[in-house]
């Protein structure tokens, strides 16, 4: 559903990650893992242009995202990114319903059940607390019904509950019409929820395999750690 | 708003004023003095004032939005100093032409404006610059217009006292001309703005996440910068510089309605032609036989109401 080929990506004319490759199959969840800085949310914002293809190309459904209209790619592919509320007064509501093109007040009404932010509806988005506006970000991504998920710590700011619903929430989603990438840093997440993990590190592929597979060895090569400061 | 129609400094009392008004719709009669006060200099003026009041609460609310700014109103981009550098320009070029029943200063003005917008947008394109890095160039403009301006009134005697009086008594020299064109600019940009309301809130969060979200954030910015050029420069024009109620009527309606975009847009309007229109009849009856510009009444009532409001709750 989702082709990474050899993608070489940056910003300006600086290369952030480069020969990078993998497949997301449908109604899959890949996890994105690796140190900060290592190109996990570069591959993201890809996706949107945020960042620029150098080479390489990103396919979804079959075609090219460069290929796709602004508009068509955004009602096939929803982006979850952190966001600042700064001095925002938009009621909760009406940020969660900006993932809809059409008011549809039922759906709104089941997506803020099931993140837990009925309470809120009324509230600024200004006034909310991190871990209520990353739930609320996750509930107009899902309220979107892509095609494609796309989650940059998606759980960053929540408690182990909110982490373990958030996944659940979106594993629900996907169809055999949907897949999912999301970067985590939590290896137990990554073990109970997704079915394929790609590891980056320097802007480039250092391994990818089942989440079953990952091994201390990897972890500690992969984040300059040594064995005992590693708890699996 | 028909306040306006009733009180002045001319010497037409409220009562003989509803008599003329009357007799303009066919009852009972009045001297053709009076109905001629209210008909030629009354009401265009109060239209005028009104009509540049919603221009300028719209175009406060779209900068407020284009800047992603609270303290940004139609004058950031520097279109003040641009306009009164407009102005200046015409008075020491002595520039008669006339465009459209607008005298050159008019035209000058509104040039200026437009221009001052116009070096912003492109800096904002050529850049890729947003947010505070915008106001801060707008700032910038400013001065360098100030700076200008200053050389042409020491080279040209007079400029000074004419530019002053100009920038604050644009309203008494109201015409129907001036109330054709800003209700065709209002018109305009409440046209090209129908569907924009959720596109604005989305451009809020960033130009990011409004990719995210299907919302070309380059070419709204475009958009609001033309209806912010185009609202305020007319409102430049026909009624001189008038600071506040771009800034204040989005926050004041913020509180009324809420953060959202289609009814924060439309309150604004509303709010900013209200205001305007009152500080105008105010001004013009609050001492006899002299006028206070609405604009020294806008800056002290508004700046006082505002004051009352940030006081009573420090966040909003």
């Amino acid at each position: 559903m989702v082709k990474v080929r050899n993608l070489r990506a940056g910003y300006g004319s600086k290369v952030v990650i480069d020969d990078v490759s993998f497949d997301v199959e449908n109604s899959k969840l890949v996890g994105l893992m690796g140190p900060n800085g290592s190109g996990k949310s570069t591959i993201i914002k890809t996706f949107f242009g945020i960042a620029k293809t150098f080479s390489g190309s990103i396919s979804v459904l079959g075609k090219n995202t460069k290929s796709y209209t602004l508009d068509e790619l955004s009602k096939t592919v929803a982006v979850q990114r952190p966001v600042k509320s700064g001095t925002i007064k938009l009621p909760l509501s009406a940020y969660v319903s900006l993932g809809l093109t059409v008011a549809d007040k039922n759906r709104l009404d089941n997506v803020l059940q099931d993140f837990d932010l009925v309470a809120f509806r009324n509230t600024p988005i200004s006034d909310l607390s991190d871990g209520t506006l990353q739930r609320a970000s996750l509930a107009q991504t899902v309220i979107r019904d892509p095609k494609v998920y796309l989650l940059d710590e998606p759980t960053a700011h929540l408690d182990l509950k909110y982490k373990v619903k958030t996944f659940a929430e979106i594993k629900k989603r996907l169809g055999p019409q949907n897949c999912a990438v999301a970067v985590v840093h939590d290896t137990s997440l990554a073990r109970a929820f997704c079915d394929w993990t790609v590891f980056l590190k320097d802007g480039r592929i250092f391994w990818q395999g089942e989440p079953k597979n990952i091994t201390q060895e990897l972890l500690g090569s992969l984040y300059d750690l040594e064995d005992n400061q590693i708890i699996l | 708003m028909s306040v306006g129609l009733l009180f002045g400094s001319s010497g037409i009392g409220p009562i003989d004023a509803i008599k003329a008004i009357a007799s303009i719709l066919g009852f009972g009669n009045s001297p053709e003095t009076h109905t001629r006060i209210i008909l030629l200099m009354r009401l265009p003026r109060m239209l005028v004032s009104v009509l540049s009041g919603m221009a300028l609460g719209l175009a406060g609310a779209l900068s407020q939005t284009l800047f992603r700014n609270d303290l940004a109103d139609p004058y950031i981009a520097g279109i003040g100093s641009g306009a009164i550098f407009g102005v200046n320009i015409a008075l020491l070029s002595g520039a008669s032409l006339t465009i459209l029943g607008f005298s050159a200063v008019s035209v000058f003005a509104f040039a200026g404006a437009v221009l001052a917008c116009l070096i912003i947008w492109l800096l904002s394109g050529r850049t890729g610059s947003t947010g505070t890095s915008l106001v801060l160039a707008g700032v910038a403009l400013s001065f360098v217009f100030a700076g200008l301006n200053y050389i042409i009134v020491v080279l040209g005697r007079d400029i000074l006292q004419k530019t002053f009086f100009w920038s604050y008594n644009g309203l008494s020299s109201s015409s129907y001309t001036g109330v054709i064109f800003l209700a065709i600019a209002v018109a305009i940009s409440v046209v090209m703005l129908i569907g924009i309301p959720r596109k604005m809130d989305a451009y809020l969060l960033g130009d990011e996440q409004a990719t995210y979200l299907g919302v070309n954030p380059v070419k709204l910015r475009s958009l609001m910068f033309v209806i912010v050029s185009l609202l305020t420069g007319m409102a430049v024009t026909t009624a001189g510089l008038m600071g506040f109620v771009g800034l204040i009527t989005p926050h004041i309606s913020r509180r009324i309605v809420g953060g959202e975009s289609r009814y924060v847009v439309p309150c604004s309007i509303l709010l900013g032609g209200i205001t305007l229109g009152l500080a105008d009849a105010v001004g013009r009856s609050i001492m006899p036989f002299q006028e206070v510009p609405a604009s020294v009444i806008m800056n002290i009532a508004g700046g006082l109401f505002f004051f009352y409001l940030v006081s009573r709750k420090p966040s909003w």
